[in-house]
């Protein structure tokens, strides 16, 4: 390291001292290069140029499912330098089985996609556009943080809106300064997600996080060991890449597992997994689902003993006032046969399941009530498999023969649902038909029991707030919030009270921005999603131009670019630590973590860093442990170190990683023992049927036949089908911008719309044509904004009345060289809800992506 | 003249030439305003380019840069936003991407490939690394600039030492670089900065790189 | 060295095209894969999923017409292919009854599956069939995916394709419907012409390896690639 520059650098400052070189005061006057060894006196070892390592990781962001993995990387030894190549599978880990993705690979390739976001981005040019040029000018990230932060200080809490998923750092950043979070990404889950949360466990429990799980969802599948299952539309085209699901599949059809598939459209999962296949018509899944219940029930084929021990079932509902009845301290009422009164549910040895009415004194009223279960037996006594079959197309006595089937095969039989499926935000009815589903594998005995729905159990990672609680209470959330959650008061009470990661009312956010004053400031934390992740994101570029401040912080700068005043860099998903709980394939308690495999190349800032910065500026009490404002003094954010701890996986994160990032527990399953601990009304927890939180917003406590809020008239005639294609995710550039995997794409007509081949026919079109989608203007009465595509007619569209579209094309980034302008935008295509439109439809308030209907003709 | 002083003018203004370059690709600060503004950046550039044959043909270019800044009515801080915003629109923001300032995505299409391992081997050869302050990739063309115009300083230290197997190693190095990584890379970025470049500066740092690396490849 | 051969159950496959993305990143020919230059790709077509894939013929056609022996048979399985002797003449491309060779205009060289033949050597899988999600690839001994071909395919009621089509392959394919009409090309079947075949001047493994895993590219095809992007850019 001696002698490493004296006389050429003296030399060097007599030539450049005089032009000002900014380096010459330095004692090494170039700029981005130092000196190792002085120069010729280096060894010069021949070193094996390249070596691999591997760096445990955890898929996130792409599926559900959270493969855990291996990054492969090329070391170069000499000067260190360092590049993912490949990925390499974990056999240990039970969801993926050593098995991983095309997507998982797609994001080795996207570290180092050129199109990356590097630095900061602050925008000159006031005026706002896709056509308009920013004049966008580099910053320091430091700088450009310290700008947005003092942005933000000039507003009220209430005219932020957070666009981010509900991580334990925005959500302690929203309470501590009291804005609203609300996100795209999670809504989609958002039916699930609420559904469960008011049948299968209330958050918090002891186990579950939801902010842990890319999917908000509260259960996993037992795919391996069932026997029987039923898909509702659960066969989408995505599904076909999942490999931490598809390996489960694979499993149980070796296991012999009969699946039976509804959808419209038929997939390459119908092709090897179904046993058989039905061709429903749109948005009437909650018909066949309701007269499955009915047949159930009316044969008495339910599981008596699961549903007398561990559902509401017995549970007396006052049936003029619909709600369910309690003791004092929360218990609910069975009638007693045996003593022929109204006892506490658990402490009734003779409890009745059907008949009634009962007359119940309470208080000294005299209260008429019969059992959930004949409540929902009097509900569902018109939907005969014949009326079902006369509204989705299924026969009849396929219905009717299914639904013994799948109760002959409890509890190895289930109904798997996640959110792009029938029971997904797709339809008005969706939160109907999610509801039927809990109530079918209720009534199977499915739930909490190996081969049907599994629950997470012993493994936890403690929240921010475990770690840091407030020191006072946080300030109130805002009376009116841009996303309209105040006036959902079901899902409202989950998200205030219960768990502030709730999905947040985005199908609605687009609405409120652009219809309303209430938010000045919208902040994405949305690393790669951009307005994609929006439905009808015409309202939100219409909105961003009366925004003060407009703030993305993104792995690229995509079409939200347009809009935005700062674009802050943010790491990509390998670049970051991670610790992930399995909740997908929950049978085991397991965690799995992940290394960064490299360091960001360019500017970039972690959102746990942003946040605690932003954090401390604007709410420092909730942020330091003395309430001052002093970083060195921040609350313990170590959540991760705590979890493998308390789990007696490592003494901490780093040992953790150490010792392989990778801990299990394979004790074998216990059924029906979770559901006690984080079941409705624990400690002895029961799986809720009756939601009288609905029947106190108007709307029916037990699913009923509703149809789908959209009518075809007229040219309208045909139902907008979204899946997308198996190595996509959203509009995500990691996948998107991959130039492989859009040739992929369009060697699979995926960049088109599908269209069964005799209905093209009759509209006379042909392979390959162009076509315009336009919306019925009743429907979206704003911003309409037609999309022209390619079309391919395929016999894999089964009906004559729907058209396949892929999500996550047409990308108007234009920035993003291989995505820009490729393929056409189904999110277009999607109305931003009216709230008042949406409360009379759907009390958690999710949104309908599927629900609409679009004429089609030759461009 | 000796024939070695000869040599060493030659290789002093290359050092120097490859230093401006540098400069020139790295993010326009205020030092580089100032250096522009008081005409020493353009004055040392044309000085320096006098090593190369016909250098008289990027002469227009030199004198372009300097009409434009030097005595300019405008404020050094409305020069530097100019500067600032061609930068990025062309090497961060611009729609398509206008211009790549790292090696390999010319080669391969991507950030971090072999071409940039194999940059990075020839610095940790010459006994050097990337400073920890710098976060992008080492392929930066700034980086490689800066590279050039150490190895010629290394050359020149050598000749004037007698110490011929650093000379030769020097030489080796350089023609490693100019071969294998700049003359093709670099004369495309070079290219496609004089073709979407909107201020003077970039324009013709544009004409003038390529002008340089198309000569600097011979001695 | 073993027979190997590869078990392709069609009912288990999905489309994911994982292993054409796995096989792209073992090789690593992004630049060529996006042009659809796929060594093994997955098409989902109406009649049911194509994995066009090199068949590794017993008796291939490519082998007996490549004029410079660039395309030769090993004993173990592989068809492989030798980039530095290809004149790309593109014979092969002609002759395959499976058109599998497809023909790079830039590097004037063939893209075709080798069976990972560098990790066979190593004791691994082939990098398509260790990635599979669903195990719908499986790899072994060629008589024992044979018999398991054949036993399946009776057992399942399953179609069987590559068995004789060509006179015998080294990829069996089992689908429910008939390959063709998935996409599969139809090929004469002719009369096995048993398990080992000629080894006419195969190569060894650790030869193959080299061959195979690309190392550093070389400059010229550097310029040309970026000369190719210049010329498109400029047009």
């Amino acid at each position: 390291m001696k002698d490493k520059f004296e006389m050429p650098r003296r030399r060097f400052l007599q030539m450049t001292g005089a032009i000002g070189i900014a380096t010459a005061m330095t004692a090494f006057p170039f700029r981005n290069l130092q000196s190792a060894w002085a120069f010729g006196d280096h060894p010069q070892e021949q070193l094996p140029y390249r070596i691999t390592k591997k760096v445990p990781q955890v898929c996130a962001r792409a599926c559900e499912a959270d493969c855990a993995y291996y990054v492969v990387m090329g070391v170069d030894p000499a000067t260190g330098l360092e590049r993912a190549i490949t990925l390499e599978g974990r056999p240990e880990d039970p969801v993926s089985n050593g098995k991983f993705c095309i997507k998982g690979m797609g994001f080795v390739d996207s570290l180092y996609d050129p199109d990356r976001l590097m630095v900061s981005l602050k925008r000159t040019n006031p005026v706002k556009g896709t056509d308009v040029d920013p004049g966008w000018i580099t910053m320091k990230t430091a700088d450009a943080v310290n700008e947005v932060i003092a942005g933000l200080k000039k507003l009220k809490p209430e005219e932020i809106l957070f666009a981010s998923p509900g991580d334990p750092y925005t959500n302690r950043l929203c309470q501590s300064i009291g804005a609203t979070r609300s996100d795209q990404r999670t809504e989609c889950f958002g039916t699930h997600y609420y559904i469960n949360c008011l049948t299968l466990t209330n958050p918090p429990n002891k186990f579950y996080s939801s902010c842990y799980t890319p999917s908000h969802h509260v259960c996993g599948y037992d795919f391996d060991k069932s026997k029987y299952q039923v898909w509702f539309g659960f066969d989408s085209f995505s599904k076909c890449g999942k490999a931490g699901m598809l390996n489960h599949w694979a499993a149980g059809k070796r296991n012999g597992c009969k699946i039976v598939m509804f959808n419209p459209v038929r997939t390459p999962m119908a092709d090897g997994y179904a046993s058989e296949t039905y061709g429903i018509k749109p948005g009437t899944d909650l018909a066949v689902a309701l007269a499955m219940i009915r047949t159930i029930l009316a044969g008495k084929k339910y599981n008596a003993s699961f549903v007398k021990k561990y559902s509401d079932a017995t549970a007396l509902v006052d049936v003029n006032g619909r709600v369910a009845l309690k003791t004092d301290d929360g218990q609910f009422l069975a009638w007693c046969s045996r003593h022929r009164k109204a006892e506490p549910i658990d402490d009734c040895d003779a409890p009745v399941l059907t008949s009634g009415p009962f007359k119940v004194s309470i208080g000294g009223k005299t209260i008429v009530a019969k059992p959930v279960l004949q409540i929902l037996t009097e509900t569902t006594s018109t939907y005969t498999s014949e009326w079902a079959a006369r509204i989705s197309g299924v026969p009849a006595k396929a219905i009717s023969r299914i639904a013994l089937e799948f109760a002959a095969a409890a509890p190895y039989s289930m109904v798997p649902t996640y959110k792009r499926d029938a029971a997904g935000p797709n339809y008005a009815n969706s939160w109907r038909l999610r509801h039927a589903i809990n109530i079918l594998n209720t009534l199977s005995g499915s739930i909490d029991h190996e081969g049907g729905i599994l629950l997470l159990h012993g493994v936890k990672i403690p929240w921010i707030d475990e770690l840091a609680p407030p020191v006072v209470p946080y300030p109130e959330q805002p009376a009116k919030s841009v996303d309209f959650r105040d006036e959902f008061p079901v899902t409202n009470d989950i998200y205030r009270k219960k768990d502030f990661s709730a999905p947040g009312h985005y199908g609605m956010v687009g609405w409120g921005l652009y219809k309303t004053n209430r938010a000045k400031a919208v902040f994405f934390r949305n690393p790669h999603r951009g307005l994609f992740a929006m439905i009808q994101p015409q309202m939100l570029e219409k909105a961003a131009d009366k925004m003060q401040m407009v703030v993305d912080w993104n792995l690229y700068l995509d079409d939200l670019g347009y809009f935005c005043d700062y674009v802050i860099p943010a790491p990509h998903q390998f670049e970051e630590g991670k610790l992930d709980l399995r909740l997908y394939y929950p049978k085991y308690p397991c965690l799995a973590g992940g290394v960064p495999v490299q360091k960001s190349p360019g500017d970039q800032i972690g959102w746990g860093g942003f946040a605690a910065k932003i954090g401390l500026a604007m709410a420092p009490k909730y942020w330091t442990t003395d309430g001052s404002s002093d970083p060195k003094k921040l609350i313990p954010t170590n959540m991760g170190d705590v979890a493998v701890k308390n789990m007696g996986a490592a003494e901490n994160a780093a040992d953790f990683n150490k010792k392989g990032a990778f801990w299990i527990d394979r004790k074998p399953y216990e059924n029906y023992k979770q559901i006690e601990e984080i079941g409705y009304g624990r400690p002895k927890g029961r799986v809720r049927m009756y939601i009288d939180e609905f029947s106190q917003v108007g709307h029916e406590p037990l699913p009923v036949w509703a149809k789908r809020w959209h009518d075809s008239t007229g040219d309208y005639k045909f139902s907008l089908l979204i899946t997308r294609a198996p190595w996509h995710m959203h509009a995500d550039p990691n996948f998107i911008n991959n130039p492989v995997m859009k040739e992929i794409t369009v060697r699979n007509h995926m960049e088109c719309i599908w269209m069964n081949p005799e209905a093209g026919r009759k509209l006379g079109l042909k392979e390959g044509d162009m076509v315009i989608l336009e919306n019925d203007p009743n429907y979206m009465k704003d911003l309409p904004r037609p999309q022209k595509a390619k079309l391919h007619l395929t016999n894999r569209v089964v009906r004559q009345d729907c058209i396949l579209t892929f999500h996550g094309i047409g990308h108007r980034a234009k920035n993003l060289r291989h995505a820009k302008d490729f393929g056409y935008r189904d999110g277009d295509l999607i109305p931003q809800k009216d709230p008042n439109i949406v409360k009379k439809h759907d009390p958690t308030g999710m949104g309908w992506v599927e629900d609409v209907y679009v004429s089609v003709r030759k461009a | 003249m000796t024939a070695d002083n000869k040599i060493i003018l030659d290789l002093e203004a290359r050092a120097t030439v490859f230093s401006l370059l540098a400069q020139a690709f790295n993010y326009p600060d205020r030092e580089l305003i100032a250096s522009l503004r008081k005409g020493e950046f353009p004055a040392a550039l044309r000085s320096a380019v006098g090593c190369f044959q016909n250098a008289a043909s990027v002469s227009k270019e030199v004198a372009a840069i300097e009409k434009e800044y030097v005595a300019s009515a405008r404020t050094d801080d409305a020069v530097l936003l100019d500067l600032e915003k061609d930068y990025t629109n062309m090497f961060f923001s611009s729609k398509p991407r206008l211009v790549y300032l790292f090696e390999s995505v010319y080669n391969e299409g991507k950030l971090l490939q072999d071409s940039t391992f194999q940059i990075a081997r020839l610095y940790y050869d010459a006994g050097l690394r990337p400073a920890e302050h710098f976060k992008l990739p080492p392929d930066h063309i700034a980086v490689e600039f800066e590279f050039m115009s150490y190895l010629y300083f290394n050359e020149i230290k050598a000749i004037e030492t007698n110490n011929l197997k650093n000379a030769d190693f020097a030489r080796k190095l350089q023609d490693d670089v100019m071969n294998n990584h700049l003359a093709s890379f670099g004369r495309t970025l070079a290219e496609k900065v004089a073709l979407h470049g909107k201020t003077v500066f970039y324009k013709e740092i544009g004409k003038i790189t390529a002008f340089v690396l198309a000569k600097a490849q011979s001695r | 060295m073993k027979e190997y051969a590869i078990l392709l159950d069609n009912t288990f496959c999905t489309g994911c095209n994982s292993c054409a993305y796995r096989c792209i990143q073992e090789f690593r020919y992004h630049d060529q894969a996006s042009k659809g230059l796929f060594r093994t790709f997955v098409s989902i077509n109406d009649g049911g999923l194509y994995q066009k894939r090199c068949m590794h013929c017993i008796d291939p056609q490519c082998v007996k017409n490549c004029p410079v022996k660039a395309l030769t048979k090993s004993d173990y399985g592989p068809v492989l292919y030798d980039a530095k002797v290809c004149i790309g003449c593109q014979t092969c491309v002609r002759v395959c009854p499976f058109h599998v060779p497809l023909f790079d205009e830039m590097t004037k060289k063939i893209v075709k599956c080798s069976l990972c033949a560098q990790r066979l050597g190593s004791g691994k899988q082939p990098a398509c069939v260790e990635v599979c999600p669903t195990g719908a690839l499986q790899f072994g001994e060629y008589g024992a995916m044979k018999t398991l071909a054949l036993k399946r395919a009776k057992e399942k009621k399953l179609k069987l394709y590559g068995y004789d089509e060509s006179g015998g392959t080294h990829v069996f394919v089992l689908a429910k419907e008939d390959p063709v009409a998935a996409g599969y090309p139809k090929v004469q079947k002719k009369a096995l012409k048993g398990g080992r075949a000629s080894l006419d001047g195969g190569l060894g493994v650790p030869a193959v390896a080299v061959l195979a895993v690309t190392g550093m590219k070389k400059f010229s095809e550097r310029r040309a690639r970026i000369e190719a992007e210049t010329r498109k850019e400029k047009s």
